[in-house]
């Protein structure tokens, strides 16, 4: 169970390139933020952070009574990740096993459960994304929007408390963005702790409880979403969104 | 033949465990060996490799018959070649594969022999099937050192028939039977296990 997740003035470079230069937050539980800024501003970076798929070079992550700092190893990552699920741009499935085997790689290998009991979870999983009839189905053989809900399956299967997204809909035609956002919808409603990295501007006025403005490697601004779409205080916020909101 | 299959699964036992280290880089001394065997391996000519196993190393009084010497021979070779297609095999697969593996907390045994193995068979599966035929080839080299396999046979009969121009047609379709056999019966089995991913039809 993950009561807060806090990020302490994290740094990240690659090389000579700093992408974070000193990014706190807070996260609740059950709380729905959403991370915007123009690309390359750190945030897909900051979110690998937070599971340690990525290395951070100085601050500390703690996730309830775990923590993350520069020395965590990737055997204690483990600890850190079971109660974190994440979803990516490029979904990410596993192209040669079906829809069922992506979904319950973790539960045979890790839980070690039996066939039946993964296909009960599995089943009601696909129900929940709107899926059903896909169980057999290989990834190649999906949409992407059908592709995206799989993936979303996956990290569900594992009972996660959050779940990152990593741009989850940058990867998708347009017709089919709306069916990834109703089922993160459903999921922020039923109380799932979400971190998400997005450019869609709608979902993130509608579900986010908070909105988190990044640029150059710094947070440059927070707040609901009323007050960031609305009355923004940073004049590099109202640049960015007057950016986006245009087209 | 037998020569040809026991060396062909040694080095691709060898050439996976090998193609996998050079991959994971491990550590630096075993990549700098690595590299440099798999380097000159690839760089010399097998002949001139069989004959520095069967009439070199008996210099250092290590003597080995003329089968197991050329089967050492080959296998170290082809094993090389093995472990080149493997590591490009499995730097193939897309590092997202990885990571999702990692974000489900899958151990990294798992996340290679479940996810990434598989995949990277079925990326280098054709490339095994030429190298299959290479290997039948190369077994004709191995005449050089008193080996009976087809090749010496051929040699011997011609020496006491002097019917040259027959025998050794008769010799190219020997190999080229045997050639087309195992590689017809590999893709066969490529086609069975390693279907095309994507059935859309787009």
């Amino acid at each position: 169970m993950i009561d807060m997740i806090k990020v302490n003035d994290i740094y990240k470079s690659y090389g000579d390139n700093s992408v974070l230069k000193g990014v706190s937050m807070e996260i609740k539980n059950g709380e729905v933020v959403v991370v915007i800024g123009p690309s390359g501003s750190g945030k897909s970076t900051f979110l690998r952070c937070v599971n340690h798929l990525e290395k951070i070079d100085s601050g500390e992550i703690y996730i309830d009574d775990g923590k993350i700092t520069k020395k965590t190893t990737e055997k204690e990552a483990i600890k850190i990740r079971k109660n974190m699920g994440m979803v990516f741009q490029q979904f990410n499935l596993f192209p040669h096993k079906t829809v069922f085997e992506n979904i319950s790689i973790g539960l045979k290998y890790i839980k070690k459960m039996p066939k039946e009991e993964m296909m009960e979870i599995v089943q009601d999983l696909l129900n929940k994304v709107g899926l059903p009839d896909k169980i057999n189905s290989y990834p190649g053989e999906l949409s992407g929007g059908q592709q995206q809900r799989i993936a979303i399956a996956r990290a569900l299967a594992m009972n996660p408390d959050c779940i990152l997204f990593d741009e989850p809909t940058s990867a998708l035609d347009p017709e089919v963005i709306g069916e990834i956002l109703d089922v993160m919808k459903k999921l922020a409603k039923d109380g799932m702790t979400m971190l998400i990295v997005t450019h869609e501007m709608r979902f993130a006025r509608e579900v986010a409880d908070r909105v988190v403005v990044m640029q150059d490697g710094n947070i440059i601004e927070e707040g609901s979403p009323e007050e960031i779409f609305t009355n923004p205080k940073e004049e590099r916020t109202r640049k960015f969104l007057s950016a986006v909101l245009e087209h | 033949m037998a020569i040809t299959l026991s060396v062909f699964a040694i080095s691709l036992i060898f050439g996976t465990f090998f193609g996998y280290l050079r991959y994971k880089k491990v550590n630096r001394l075993v990549d700098g060996i690595l590299g440099i065997y798999i380097d000159v391996m690839r760089n010399t000519p097998l002949l001139v490799q069989i004959f520095f196993i069967f009439y070199g190393l008996p210099q250092f009084h290590i003597m080995i018959p003329s089968v197991p010497a050329g089967m050492i021979a080959l296998s170290l070779c082809i094993t090389a070649y093995v472990a080149e297609i493997i590591r490009g095999g499995i730097e193939s697969v897309p590092f997202g594969q990885w990571e999702a593996g990692r974000t489900l907390n899958l151990s990294k045994f798992c996340i290679f022999w479940h996810i990434i193995f598989p995949q990277t068979m079925r990326n280098v599966f054709p490339s095994l099937i030429n190298q299959f035929a290479q290997t039948i080839f190369s077994t004709s080299l191995l005449c050089a050192i008193d080996v009976k396999d087809l090749m010496q046979q051929t040699t011997i009969l011609n020496s006491r028939t002097f019917r040259t121009l027959e025998l050794y047609v008769a010799a190219l379709i020997v190999y080229y039977c045997l050639t087309i056999a195992s590689t017809t019966v590999l893709r066969f089995i490529n086609r069975r296990y390693f279907p095309s991913l994507s059935r859309r039809g787009e």
